[in-house]
Parts: structure tokens; C-alpha cells; sequence
């Protein structure tokens, strides 16, 4: 077994590295700016520790996916069958519910808590950088987690059901 | 409603929007207001139109929704996906940081809200070819809502 590969792994560890990958990448945000201060070399090194696991569950939720070709619908190497096409799109069609969601809150929260200092908005050019770094990971990865959220273990029928032979 | 005045319509949705910002700019806010009216009673039409699919349908009204309109919406709202990804970096990358004034980020704001409810419905109009009954007078299910 590919330890790297989610391929053979089961519904909840699956569940497990995508909880993971995004607490990791929210962790080594929240983090990083302290590790900026004298003494405090050991929240920077953890920061990055966390980032670095972040990027690994990223790869193996990237990595998971590939066959329901998320990124790339017309690739010619890459043919996902009616079943893996038909998940892909519903996938990505929540996905687009949740972003769209997400997209109005945020914009009225800048439009709301611009000119109010006591509120946090992204004003410098590392705040800028770090909702960049949030945008990329999100929207890079959210359909692919959630298919790895969501499909059966290799012993269910697609529809959850134990598959008579596999049990 | 055949092809091209969907896709009218949708050109006329997003370019009124666009104006409206380039008049605001220029004029202030009150003379823009005519366009920002524009272009979201488009946005109504547009939504109105392609409702048929089931975008902005509770749950209970999707089930009455036939399986050919249901995949149509779903890939819509797919394709939407990689649309909107490609806009959002764009705007965190670029447009958002240079947004000073409240007044611009109230612009910004209204045209995420304009952008998210409108994109799989412009999708769809766009793409939607005329059926064949259009072309002989015939009522279709664009013309019906």
C-alpha cells in the first residue's frame, strides 16, 4: 500500500486527512505571525511544520481525485466513466454553493468592517497575501475534498450499500 | 427567447454593471442609478428564464425537474465553479487590495453578489442552443417562462 495514496484507504481516514489538511493550513496561518517575534523561533519551525503537512494532505486529496478529472474535464489521459463524471459535477456544483456563499459574506464583511478599525479586514500587503494563500487552497481543493468526503469505501456498492461478496 | 437575445441579455446584464461602475466614478452615484436598475432587472429576467433548470428551486420543486435539465444545471453550475475560481483570484489578487473607499468596496460587493447568482443562469442561456420548434413559431419552454 501506497501510504501516501488515498486511494485504498477507507471513507473515515479519508475524512481524517481532509479535516486535517485544512486545520493544518488554518493552524500554520494563525501561527505565523507570532513565530515573527524574538524567542519564538519554535511557533515559526511549528508553522512550517504545518504548512508542510497541509501541502502533503493537499497532494493526496489532490492526488485522490484524479481519476473524476476535477481539473482538467477535457483531458484526454484522464476519461472518468458516467458514474465518476456524475459525481465530479455534483461535487462541483456544491462547491460552488458553498464559494458563492462565501463570497457575498466576505464581501460584506470588507464593504462592512473597511472603515472600523476595531474589525479585522485585509489591509497590508501580507494580510492580501495570506487571503491569496487561503483563496489557492480552497478553491484548488474543495470539490476534490469533498468527493473524497463523500464516496463509499472500495467494500460499499456507490450507493453505501455492502456489496454481497466484499463483506 | 432564442440564442442571441439570451445572449443579449446576459452582455447586457454584466456591460450595465460595468458602465454603471464607470459612470459612478465619473458622476456620482445618482447618475449611475439608472444603470445599476438595469442591469439588475436583466439579472431578474435572466434568472427568470433559466429557472426551468432548477437553479434557486427548493428541494421539493427539484424532484419535478426532468433528468436532461437536471444534468444541464449541474454541469452549469460546475463549469461556474471554474469560472468563479479564476474571478475570485483575480479580484484577491489584483482588484480587491486597490478597492480604498467604501464606496468601491460597496461596488465590489454588489458585483460578487451580481457575479455568484447569475453565473450558472448566464451559463445556460448562453449555451442552450434554439430548439427546433423555435424556429417554426412554436411555444418552447424558454418562451413559456
Amino acid at each position: 500500500m501506497n501510504y501516501f495514496s488515498l486511494v485504498e484507504r477507507s471513507r473515515l481516514e479519508r475524512r481524517i486527512v481532509v479535516v486535517a489538511t485544512y486545520a493544518a493550513f488554518a493552524l500554520a496561518l494563525l501561527l505565523a505571525p507570532y513565530g515573527k517575534a524574538d524567542g519564538l523561533l519554535w511557533l515559526r519551525a511549528a508553522a512550517i511544520g504545518l504548512a508542510v503537512t497541509g501541502a502533503a494532505g493537499y497532494a493526496a486529496i489532490l492526488g485522490y481525485s484524479k481519476r473524476f478529472a476535477v481539473r482538467s474535464q477535457r483531458c484526454e489521459h484522464v476519461v472518468p466513466d458516467e458514474r465518476e463524471a456524475a459525481v465530479r459535477d455534483r461535487a462541483m456544483a456544491r462547491a460552488y454553493t458553498v464559494v458563492a456563499v462565501a463570497t457575498i459574506i466576505g464581501g460584506a464583511w470588507m464593504w462592512i468592517a473597511a472603515d472600523d478599525p476595531r474589525h479585522w479586514t485585509p489591509r497590508t500587503g501580507t494580510d492580501w497575501f495570506e487571503v491569496l494563500v487561503v483563496t489557492q487552497v480552497v478553491m484548488g481543493s474543495l470539490p476534490q475534498a469533498m468527493i473524497a468526503w463523500g464516496e463509499p469505501d472500495a467494500d460499499e456498492g456507490t450507493d453505501g450499500v455492502m456489496v454481497e461478496g466484499l463483506q | 427567447m432564442t440564442q442571441s437575445r439570451r445572449r443579449l441579455l446576459v452582455v447586457a446584464t454584466w456591460t450595465s454593471y460595468l458602465l454603471a461602475g464607470a459612470v459612478a466614478y465619473s458622476y456620482g452615484r445618482f447618475a449611475a442609478s439608472p444603470l445599476f436598475l438595469a442591469s439588475g432587472a436583466t439579472a431578474c429576467v435572466l434568472t427568470k428564464i433559466t429557472r426551468i433548470y432548477g437553479l434557486g428551486m427548493r428541494r421539493a420543486e427539484l424532484a419535478l425537474v426532468d433528468e436532461r435539465m437536471t444534468q444541464m444545471r449541474t454541469t452549469a453550475l460546475a463549469r461556474s465553479y471554474g469560472v468563479l475560481s479564476l474571478l475570485l483570484l483575480c479580484a484577491v489578487a489584483g482588484w480587491l487590495p486597490v478597492a480604498a473607499t467604501n464606496d468601491q468596496q460597496q461596488y465590489l460587493f454588489w458585483g460578487a453578489l451580481l457575479v455568484v447568482s447569475t453565473l450558472p443562469n448566464a451559463l445556460l442561456a448562453w449555451s442552450e442552443p434554439d430548439s427546433p420548434a423555435e424556429n417554426d413559431g412554436t411555444m418552447t419552454e424558454f418562451s413559456r417562462s
